[in-house]
């Protein structure tokens, strides 16, 4: 081909910050993007499609309609990276069929959201929000209620769902704080990694749910995983758990837990994640006085922002270098 | 499975080249310049490929009309001739030539802005009518001059480093290249009010989208400098022609040099006219090696495509069109006969006919193409 000049390979993103100031992107990892790529905003991709052919990555977040309208139709498309670890939105099968290459941001986010999930269950067990209100509200408070009472986390019972990356780290929390912990994985981890964290496998959720106090959620949402917690399941557990999940809204049948906490079958929900997100405001769950919903903050911080943004943008150079990348989703 | 092509249409002047090139790939090829619109429509059934160039519209109806076509071929760059949305709704593939005609434009870019600078074909004519005047045309030099450049891709950077060569100031702005790129090709990035007043010439080499429609307009050239000359070899429409026909006879613009026109050939020939406007017949892609080389590049992209070998130049078609492996050969055969099926069971089959399809299961590429050939069926 006769090209005077090849243009620099270009990446897709939705917009920037500026553009968008809760979706967009922050100016400093696009100007570390724009170190090695073109940038690409949807618009202006709408606006003049002939700006597609450059376009060998896409740099994704959240789960958005015309992700397939879109990608889909980018001839040169050679990776999806996207900014978290859960690709439940990304048809990844469909990806690689058509030779392109789709990557996450596991492992460096899992501290971040290990703390969450403990905030959480820490939040949920001390009542924190309703203190709060108490303390800080505009209520006029005469004296404060000695008879009113959270529950220690220490020495009580953790189960975990999911004893992947995040949930080895939540284990390693709670063993900190002194928790009995037991957990459910598709496979079983090493002695020696049960030992690290002190923390004991159920081959079932039969055999996990009724010993917790709190059940924390870890797992990614996949077709199995999909309404996990049924009705029957939280009739399986103890009236005085908690339930907390950082993982996916849809592993908890949503009506199913509105039930639960409305009969107290059982005490109390703490939700980073629900669906959708966020809940409509006359959502029945939101009339409920035990449930915390924290809006998908799991890994949003700064610093752990900036690793999983690093961490894309490596996905996305390696691919073009012809290098492995550091971590790919097969589908 | 590759893309089969039997019959292409090609209805704008292209090299012969292309012909050949097609013909000896096993490829009926017919070309037809002097189709109007309405002898497109009824033609166009007729054929699964298309190459234009920029004079013929391939508009929504037109693509509605093209039941059997699969691919548009442009020879040339811009695709606004083209309703790309239909064409990718319809499951058509809009290929273009990215790079061919770039020296072309750029060199004819480079051209008005020498012969603005010392009104050349005014003085020409001026000769050929038997005056001898020379005061009239008092020229200014090029050397230290600064050209705004709107649009730093391919051709406004062979612009850039050509006018360099004249010791120009080259500044510029484009929306998605950064402005430590185009330093290493020795532009300054600048927003484009940072432009507007330090411009001596201004050019404009983008696409025409709603965002650069009428870019060039009264506002910006109460931005300029006084006398400030404005090049368009790019697209009619960028620059709005009114505003610049007030900017000249109110000495705002200095001249203009217009290859483009909102309407080709213009209806009304006052800016033509006016003697401060040096005008071409839309010429910037207008060289034997520009035509002999997209020519060539379209129709080798095309066969490329048959053979299964890359979609270069693919403005909108799936990435690695592993929709032209043999694997999915089986899944598009079972569409065309579910939707020769579903077109007998339905009777009578018109342009008001709907097809749902709904598709369970995993392989859900493969559905997606059997959806798309059931709906073509």
């Amino acid at each position: 081909m006769a090209e005077i000049d090849k243009p620099r390979p270009a990446v897709w993103i939705h917009a920037r910050q500026k553009d968008d100031p809760t979706q967009g992107f922050n100016p400093e990892f696009c100007e570390r993007v724009e170190k090695h790529f073109d940038i690409i905003c949807h618009k202006d991709l709408v606006a003049n499609p002939i700006l597609g052919a450059n376009i060998v990555g896409a740099l994704v977040r959240g789960s958005r309609m015309y992700l397939e309208n879109t990608l889909d139709l980018l001839p040169n498309l050679k990776i999806i990276a996207n900014n978290g670890v859960g690709v439940d939105h990304i048809d990844v099968k469909k990806y690689n069929q058509l030779g392109v290459k789709v990557a996450n941001t596991p492992d460096v986010l899992c501290d971040s959201v290990a703390d969450m999930a403990v905030t959480l269950m820490l939040a949920s067990a001390r009542n924190l929000i309703p203190g709060v209100k108490l303390a800080m509200g505009s209520e006029p408070v005469q004296e404060l209620n000695q008879n009113w009472l959270g529950n220690d986390v220490c020495f009580a019972t953790l189960g975990i769902v999911g004893m992947g990356g995040i949930g080895f780290k939540i284990a390693q929390r709670a063993k900190a704080f002194q928790m009995n912990i037991y957990y459910h994985n598709r496979k079983r981890r090493s002695t020696a990694e049960e030992s690290t964290v002190g923390a004991s496998y159920c081959a079932s959720l039969e055999e996990l749910l009724p010993k917790c106090d709190y059940l924390i959620i870890a797992c990614p949402q996949t077709p199995e995983t999909v309404g996990m917690f049924s009705e029957a399941r939280f009739k399986q557990m103890k009236p005085s758990a908690t339930i907390i999940n950082v993982a996916r809204g849809k592993i908890i049948d949503q009506e199913a837990l509105y039930t639960a906490l409305k009969n107290k079958t059982i005490k109390a929900a703490a939700l980073d994640v629900t669906y959708p997100e966020p809940l409509p405001r006359d959502h029945p769950l939101l009339t409920l006085p035990n449930i915390i919903i924290s809006p998908h903050t799991g890994s949003a911080t700064v610093e752990t922002r900036r690793k999983m943004e690093m961490l894309m943008l490596e996905n996305v150079l390696a691919e073009v270098e012809g290098r492995p990348l550091p971590s790919e989703v097969k589908g | 499975m590759a893309l089969t092509l039997k019959k292409v249409l090609i209805s704008d002047e292209v090299d012969p080249k292309c012909v050949q090139i097609l013909q000896a790939n096993g490829v009926d090829v017919v070309k037809d310049t002097k189709l109007t619109k309405e002898q497109l429509i009824q033609e166009i059934p007729k054929y699964d490929g298309l190459i234009v160039r920029s004079a013929t519209k391939v508009t929504a109806d037109v693509i509605a009309a093209a039941s059997n076509l699969k691919i548009i071929g442009r020879a040339g760059t811009g695709v606004d001739n083209i309703d790309c949305d239909a064409a990718t709704k319809k499951g058509i593939i809009v290929m273009n030539t990215p790079g061919g005609n770039t020296l072309s434009a750029a060199e004819l870019t480079c051209t008005m802005v020498c012969v603005l600078s010392r009104q050349v074909p005014q003085a020409n004519d001026s000769l050929r009518a038997g005056r001898w005047d020379r005061k009239k045309f008092m020229g200014s030099e090029i050397f230290g001059k600064t050209l705004a450049i709107v649009g730093l891709g391919r051709i406004g950077k062979e612009v850039a480093t050509r006018m360099q060569s004249f010791g120009m100031r080259t500044i510029g702005f484009d929306p998605i290249i950064p402005a430590d790129v185009v330093a290493e090709f020795g532009v300054e990035w600048m927003s484009l009010e940072e432009l507007w007043p330090l411009a001596d010439y201004i050019t404009v080499h983008t696409p025409l989208i709603p965002k650069t429609k009428n870019m060039i307009n009264a506002e910006v050239f109460s931005k300029c400098k006084k006398g400030v000359k404005i090049i368009n070899v790019a697209r009619g429409g960028i620059v709005d022609e009114e505003a610049l026909l007030e900017a000249l006879n109110a000495g705002i613009c200095g001249g203009a040099a217009l290859d483009v026109f909102i309407q080709e050939p213009p209806k009304d020939f006052t800016l033509v006219q006016h003697p401060l406007v040096v005008s071409t017949p839309h010429l910037g892609a207008n060289t034997t090696e520009a035509q002999s080389r997209v020519a060539e590049e379209i129709a080798q992209q095309f066969v490329d495509a048959m053979q299964g070998k890359s979609l270069f130049g693919a403005l909108n078609a799936q990435a690695l069109s592993n929709a032209l492996s043999p694997a999915t050969q089986p899944w598009v055969t079972l569409g065309e006969a579910l939707g020769r099926l579903a077109a007998s069971l339905a009777g009578e089959v018109n342009s008001n006919t709907q097809v749902q399809v709904i598709t369970y299961g995993e392989y859900r590429m493969q559905c997606r193409l059997i959806e798309h050939r059931i709906a073509r069926m």
